[in-house]
């Protein structure tokens, strides 16, 4: 993904270019399998953001040295974060992430331009999706564990299992319903563990 | 105690030319795969080799799947360094969501000289996505 690149659109017609992209990542839990405790990281709120090498990259410290079958992480940002009186992992509220209007933080910001098919008109794309409901855990099976590699699928967050039509919709914010539609998408094959 | 790495890649190939036109989405691939060569690109090798890729190079060594691939591809640019081209002559699509692309590949050697191959890139599509299963090398006999 490069920034200010178009890209085709989900719906197949027109472009759309990326002008900011980031997520939170938390609540990173490492499954054992039952042969010994699973590790739970504390604090755990990564805002996600794709600088210009195009990756974003992390570590969680204090990893018991065992095997583990399994890593489990959330999109989103839990009740627990969203009230926390301190401000834990990268929680903070001057961070673009915080809603201005309500406590709580943006799940998931992306921001655009499209640029339909039929003509030159370029229209600003909004999604900022947030919502308890729309916290969503994801599960990947582990089968090493050296670095921990991801891709993500960012034509998916609007493609799958819900279409989100630039033309139709073009900004959503506090619609519930249609963030419904985009926390579906990156709850599906949004994110892949690539072995 | 250990520290773990996470590492994320936002994945977004297809552009508008792509999609327009399926050749040109051929040819911006092994332009990618060239562009990351030059670059030791790491990620962008990532984002663009499959993960069962291989690769015949032109001494008949065989490497077998991403990360065999990925370990000979930094090591040849190390171990032959020089600028490297790859041109598109002919891309030919077996199916849809399959082609075959030949290119020339050249190698400007540090003392002058050029290292003319030719090598070929077998591409499939993926969830929309143009990726390298397999590259061929060859250097013609004298």
């Amino acid at each position: 993904m490069q920034f200010g690149k178009p890209y085709s659109s989900p719906n197949g017609d027109g472009s759309y270019e990326v002008n900011d992209f980031k997520f939170y990542l938390s609540n990173i839990q490492l499954v054992s399998g039952g042969q010994h405790k699973d590790f739970i990281e504390s604090d755990s709120y990564h805002l996600l953001t794709f600088p210009e090498d195009n990756r974003c990259t992390f570590s969680i410290t204090g990893v018991p040295k065992e095997e583990y079958k399994g890593i489990n992480f959330s999109i989103g940002v839990d009740d627990e974060g969203t009230f926390s009186k301190g401000y834990p992992g990268d929680l903070d509220p001057t961070n673009q992430m915080a809603w201005n209007w309500t406590q709580g933080y943006k799940f998931i910001l992306f921001e655009g331009l499209y640029t339909p098919g039929s003509n030159d008109e370029k229209i600003p794309l909004v999604y900022h999706v947030g919502f308890s409901e729309n916290k969503k855990n994801l599960v990947f099976d582990l089968d090493s564990f050296t670095d921990i590699r991801f891709i993500v699928h960012l034509n998916q967050l609007f493609d799958n299992p819900n279409l989100i039509d630039f033309h139709t919709h073009p900004r959503i914010l506090f619609n519930k319903e249609h963030s419904a539609m985009i926390s579906e998408n990156y709850a599906e094959s949004f994110i892949e563990l690539r072995h | 105690m250990k520290t773990l790495k996470l590492i994320l890649w936002p994945l977004l190939v297809t552009s508008v030319l792509s999609a327009q036109n399926k050749e040109q989405a051929i040819i911006a691939l092994v332009d990618q795969y060239s562009q990351a060569r030059a670059n030791k690109d790491t990620g962008l090798l990532n984002q663009i080799l499959l993960p069962d890729v291989d690769q015949l190079v032109s001494n008949g060594e065989w490497r077998q799947g991403l990360d065999e691939s990925m370990a000979g591809m930094m090591s040849s640019s190390t171990r032959q360094p020089g600028s490297r081209s790859l041109t598109v002559e002919k891309v030919r699509f077996l199916t849809p969501e399959s082609a075959i692309a030949d290119a020339r590949y050249v190698i400007d050697n540090e003392d002058g000289t050029q290292r003319k191959m030719w090598s070929t890139f077998v591409a499939v599509q993926e969830d929309g996505v143009w990726k390298i299963a397999a590259i061929r090398n060859m250097l013609p006999a004298e």
